[in-house]
């Protein structure tokens, strides 16, 4: 099993309490699905309440732009990647604001995790 | 664990039977999402069908003299003229069994706001609440068949996640596919190819007990091959993307899975398919 770590904190010290940084396994992913066009959000299952969604949110250009109306789909792809990545490691870093890190066609900021 | 995930587009689709007019107008029976994918935004006699993502094609059940307004002269599908020389009168305006017309003027529809109801002017001078006439009405009889054709992604069908944003897409792990369901539709699309409804469930994406359905229209005996399909996909060993099962994009473009060879055709035939909650 590996697993999916998000961190949405630009600060060390900020990185303590919920909605801000987690690690989840891979088989806990319950689907991707638009939220606007400007927002793609990762559903899975829920950490505090298991008949609940945490929600990870990935911000992207607009979908509804003749230049960028595939950055969606192609996030969606990314994100499958990530997923189901082969990391030696045993995890894999989603994004992380902190450091920088995220998917190809994903914009970081205003990126999020929320706990239900 | 790695897993193959799906992805769905959305195409809405919705095959009623004609209405009648009263005062000159007929309105259709009401889409929703979770009937048609459907639940267009509000539109004015003003505002061209060709902007909107969707399309409304009237198949006549009868043939009637004199009920077709005369800016359309030609078939949808086969692009033949409608002036048939076995008519009697050779008028365009006269309708035959079988032929499809897209109301494409802007003054032949109206839609509500999202009540999901299309009205539809009839072909007479006088016209009604719709404000067509006779170059642009459709005077319909309950015999006749209307469809509702989403021709590509955009903000009017009203199946974006919220309003005023693009159509919707969802992709799932396929551990959460639950399974296929023949559902019984019996309904004919506008090209005359007999329709079938297969609903796809899968674990609801909000983490409760119930489930999400993928809902899709496709040509009529074409079930044991979306099991195929589905098979094919959940055993594909892909996992650096998403299989695409069905999409359509903001220019019109569709996109196939295919049958279970995983063709990138329209081996299904599928006309609509959409997810049943927005």
């Amino acid at each position: 099993m590996k697993y999916l770590i998000v961190n949405d904190q630009a600060t060390l010290t900020s990185m303590g309490a919920a909605d801000q940084t987690f690690m989840f396994p891979q088989n806990r992913v319950l689907g991707l699905e638009s939220i606007d066009d400007t927002t793609t959000a990762l559903l899975i299952q829920g950490t505090n309440d298991v008949d609940n969604e945490d929600t990870i949110v990935f911000k992207h250009a607009d979908k509804s732009a003749a230049a960028t109306h595939k950055v969606e789909r192609n996030l969606i792809d990314d994100a499958v990647s990530a997923i189901n990545s082969d990391s030696r490691l045993g995890f894999t870093v989603l994004f992380d604001l902190l450091n920088g890190v995220k998917l190809p066609n994903q914009i970081l900021t205003d990126s999020t995790f929320t706990e239900v | 664990m790695k897993t193959p995930y799906i992805y769905f587009g959305t195409k809405g689709y919705f095959n009623t039977p004609g209405v009648a007019p009263t005062s000159n107008v007929a309105a259709l029976s009401a889409m929703t999402i979770a009937n048609s994918g459907l639940l267009p935004a509000s539109k004015a006699n003003t505002v061209d069908p060709a902007t909107l993502g969707y399309r409304v094609i009237h198949v006549a059940g009868d043939q009637v003299d004199d009920a077709r307004g005369t800016l359309y002269t030609n078939d949808f599908v086969t692009g033949a003229l409608f002036n048939d020389p076995n008519d009697s009168d050779v008028n365009q305006d006269d309708k035959f069994v079988g032929q499809a017309t897209n109301l494409s003027d802007a003054a032949a529809f109206i839609t509500g706001s999202a009540n999901g109801v299309i009205t539809i002017g009839d072909n007479t001078a006088t016209g009604g609440t719709v404000g067509s006439d006779a170059t642009n009405g459709m005077t319909m009889t309950t015999n006749d068949t209307v469809v509702v054709e989403q021709f590509k992604r955009n903000d009017a069908p009203g199946n974006g996640a919220s309003a005023g944003e693009l159509s919707s897409c969802y992709a799932y792990p396929m551990y959460a596919f639950k399974g296929a369901n023949p559902v019984a539709y019996g309904k004919t699309h506008y090209d005359g190819t007999a329709l079938d409804q297969t609903d796809l469930h899968f674990l609801s994406t909000d983490g409760t007990g119930t489930d999400d359905i993928i809902r899709l229209y496709h040509t009529a005996g074409k079930y044991p091959d979306i099991v195929k399909t589905l098979e094919a996909i959940a055993n594909c060993g892909v996992y650096d993307r998403a299989i695409t099962f069905y999409d359509l994009d903001i220019n019109g473009v569709e996109t196939f899975a295919g049958g279970p060879s995983l063709s990138g055709n329209n081996d299904l035939g599928i006309v609509g398919c959409f997810r049943t909650t927005a």
